[in-house]
């Protein structure tokens, strides 16, 4: 298990206010700069500074920002598309590091200047240094922002599925509040949305919910709400229980983006079907024909193609023409209407094997993502290692949206962490070769 | 002809009752049965014989049996299919090659993709974009350049012209040309943007209208299939500022005496006519006397294309040897030379194209899989 090292658990608890992260959704690189404050990094590069960035990052930015101005050097001399949006993904990050990096450098200079009793300067320069240390902390955000790879789905809206899982009749109960909560979540946010499937049953003690699916219409909500899938764990004294147990029961949340909403305005296996690009260096053509000298030597009617593209393995012969040029272009026509209906139906494979993966079947109490334990009035969440001690308040919608940017933040430490890894050991690799 | 074995005839009997009769030309089984599978739908088309299965029968098996005799598959249908177009066939021309149709298609392509990309080179100097096909026989090149080039729809149109010295094979690229605007194929435009020019490249006639000194672009009176070319072209452009054409492209006779002999099929010396294959045994004076019998006809088209400054110029050849020195002699002149494979992977078209011109994509592969190397 990775140890969320950077957490600070005091602050969390304490200094995370609702405005801040109001403000994160409506504002992000404003509020960043109010939450970031409140986080501290174990891995400082100054002692006293909480708002250095960490070593390892900063390394990596500045090898990604290396990159970038090398391939803005290719580009100058030479235009090309793959270099070009290599360039652009590295754009930001290259942006963020220069920043920061004159952000750092500033403050260094400030601190000289205050440190002199003797210059006249010197209580300006005190005065300076607060707005600087805030500039830092927008652009150190800014760059940690810009080194995590964005979700490939990030900018979908997306569906919510909650399902109860162990625990019979007292898991629907916990899913029922569970909807409640997603739902008032939604209303708190002023997302888009509309309830796709309903589906209760009284049960003693109140209704329980057998399946609840909600839509959420606003785009980039997958990004957020994608924290939320995973099994939900409830520990409380359900109603059906008469001799006072407190019994663990769970529900689970699915979260999907909603895809294909994407997809132009064209006709299926078309030459504008994205999916119906295929390269000719994996097309291989097979023409029936004699052997010789051809040309003008032989004149015998070798029309009749067949084709192959060998990374998918599909086939198609074509002799309908007497033509072999007619015939290889209505193979290859017929060859990339294929090719797309298989990438076409492998992607819908990946989006169904997606939703299964969101959910182990059958998942036990044990992988929860998130504790809801009504006796002790608290929320812990396992990820990010954070607890909400007002439990009903959160079940109303209120403090869950701290919660999800807390496993948000995790995430990203994570992604970083996971960028790193990958980093030395490409280093190592490159040094053992050497 | 060696005799086909008894356990082929069985083979092939049980397939269909017709197939050993074609299998005697072809000499490989499949390319046997798709000779039947467009004999039958060529039948087909027939709408006296349609109520007829025995009448059908009987004039299937006789195409079967001329067939037997090694006469072309486009004859005994009468026309050819050259990608988009259809030429007729006759005994006075050379049936057009699928070589020939991939050298066009290639070059379309990349004129789409590659060259008519932008605007300005769309506009061509405000010029028709002008193609001289030498050697035309039947006219499959420019007919299926026609038919290309009104695809791209070109603000100031395009111009294509033909030469052979056959007037056989210049009437049956007249009927040609009129038997695609009868079917819808080309516009009626095509009578006015096409035309066919009766001259010999390898020996010009003097002109007419002087004593065959050269005053320039502008003039008539070097020889008459200049004349000819320069009247076709002339009213559309300005030739003082550059070219008066833009592509010259040829599929010239280029099999040796003894290639004609060795190398080629039976079919083709029976029903092809010699002068399209083999070049004339009497060499013309301007040519060098190092320059083998069948090379004759490219340095002596490189001259036209020089002549009426062409940008490009595109050749099929007979192999990989003949591309050689034909590209080794359009260096030596100057030109910026590349080749293309055909879909046996031999060198068949040498392209050549002026440096100023910046047409390098002549030799970039094609994007629309039109392209073997």
């Amino acid at each position: 298990m990775i140890r969320p090292q950077w957490v600070c658990l005091h602050c969390l608890s304490r200094a995370r206010t609702a405005t801040a992260s109001r403000l994160a959704l409506a504002r992000p690189a404003l509020a960043q700069n109010i939450i970031r404050r409140q986080s501290h990094t174990s891995a400082r590069v100054d002692g006293d500074e909480d708002f250095f960035l960490a070593g390892s990052l900063l390394k990596r930015a500045k090898q990604l920002a290396t990159e970038h101005d090398v391939l803005e050097g290719q580009l100058m001399e030479d235009f090309d598309t793959k270099t070009a949006a290599r360039a652009g993904h590295l754009r930001p990050v290259s942006e963020a590091l220069k920043e920061y990096e004159a952000a750092v450098e500033n403050l260094k200079e400030l601190r000289v200047l205050a440190s002199d009793p003797e210059s006249d300067l010197s209580a300006m320069a005190a005065d300076d240094i607060p707005p600087t240390i805030d500039q830092i902390r927008t652009s150190s955000a800014a760059l940690t922002a810009s080194l995590v790879p964005r979700h490939q789905f990030a900018a979908f809206p997306c569906t919510i599925e909650i399902r109860p899982g162990t625990g019979g009749s007292e898991a629907t109960l916990f899913a029922n509040d569970l909807y409640k909560m997603y739902t008032s979540l939604l209303s708190n946010l002023r997302w888009q949305s509309s309830v796709i499937s309903y589906q209760t049953h009284n049960e003693i003690g109140g209704e329980g919910c057998s399946e609840a699916i909600i839509s959420v219409s606003t785009p980039e909500s997958y990004d957020l709400l994608r924290h939320e899938a995973g099994v939900h764990r409830v520990q409380r004294i359900p109603a059906t229980e008469n001799k006072g147990r407190t019994h663990t029961s769970t529900a689970s949340v699915m979260v999907l983006p909603k895809l294909g909403d994407e997809e132009g305005d064209f006709e299926h296996g078309t030459d504008d079907d994205p999916l119906a690009q295929i390269d000719m260096k994996d097309v291989k053509t097979d023409v029936m024909r004699a052997s010789g000298a051809g040309g003008q030597h032989v004149n015998r009617t070798e029309s009749a193609v067949r084709m192959t593209h060998i990374p998918t393995g599909i086939v198609v012969a074509i002799q309908d023409s007497r033509s072999q040029h007619k015939n290889r272009s209505s193979a290859l026509t017929i060859l990339k209407a294929k090719v797309a209906e298989k990438r076409r139906k492998e992607k819908e494979e990946e989006a169904l094997s997606m939703r299964r993966g969101v959910v182990k079947v059958g998942a036990g109490r044990s992988d929860k993502i998130r504790t809801y334990n009504f006796t002790q009035n608290r929320v812990t969440d396992h990820r990010s290692g954070q607890s909400n001690h007002d439990l009903p308040r959160l079940m109303g919608g209120d403090g869950l949206i701290e919660m999800i940017e807390g496993v948000r933040e995790w995430d990203k430490q994570r992604s970083v962490e996971v960028m790193l890894a990958l980093q030395e050991m490409e280093d190592s690799k490159k040094n053992n070769k050497k | 002809m060696p005799r086909i074995s008894r356990r082929i005839t069985n083979h092939l009997l049980k397939k269909n009752q017709l197939l050993p009769l074609l299998y005697r030309d072809n000499r490989i089984s499949e390319l046997a049965e798709s000779d039947l599978r467009i004999l039958k739908s060529h039948i087909l088309q027939h709408a006296s014989l349609k109520n007829s299965p025995t009448r059908q029968f009987k004039y299937l098996k006789s195409l079967c049996e001329r067939r037997a005799r090694a006469e072309p598959l486009e004859h005994i249908i009468g026309t050819a299919q050259f990608y988009d177009v259809e030429i007729l066939s006759g005994r006075g021309a050379l049936i057009p090659r699928t070589e020939t149709e991939s050298m066009v298609m290639r070059l379309c392509d990349d004129l789409k993709n590659y060259h008519f990309v932008n605007k300005k080179r769309r506009r061509n100097l405000g010029n028709s974009f002008r193609v001289l096909d030498l050697c035309t026989g039947s006219g499959p090149i420019a007919l299926l350049m026609a038919k290309q080039l009104y695809e791209l729809d070109l603000p100031y149109g395009f111009r294509i012209l033909g030469v052979d010295v056959s007037e056989s094979a210049l009437k049956l690229a007249t009927r040609s040309l009129e038997y695609n605007i009868k079917k819808g194929i080309l516009p009626k435009e095509a009578r006015r943007d096409v035309g066919f020019r009766q001259g010999d490249v390898l020996n010009p006639e003097p002109s007419i209208y002087g004593d065959g000194e050269d005053r320039g672009l502008n003039h008539l009176g070097k020889s008459e299939v200049h004349d000819e070319i320069k009247s076709f072209f002339v009213n559309e452009c300005q030739v003082d500022y550059g070219p008066m054409v833009d592509i010259v492209i040829a599929n010239p006779p280029y099999i040796s005496a003894n290639g004609y002999w060795e190398d080629t099929e039976r079919s083709v010396r029976l029903y092809e006519p010699e002068i399209a294959l083999v070049p004339p045994e009497k060499r013309p004076d301007n040519i060098a006397d190092d320059v083998l019998r069948e090379d004759i006809f490219y340095p002596a088209i490189e001259e036209f294309a020089t002549y009426f400054k062409s940008k490009a110029i595109i050749f099929e050849t007979g192999g990989d040897k003949q591309s050689s020195r034909v590209k080794a002699m359009l260096e030596s002149r100057g030109w910026e030379t590349g080749t293309w494979k055909d879909y046996r992977g031999i060198h068949r078209n040498v392209v050549g194209w002026r440096k100023e011109t910046g047409w390098n994509w002549l030799l970039l592969p094609s994007k629309d899989g039109m392209s073997y190397d």
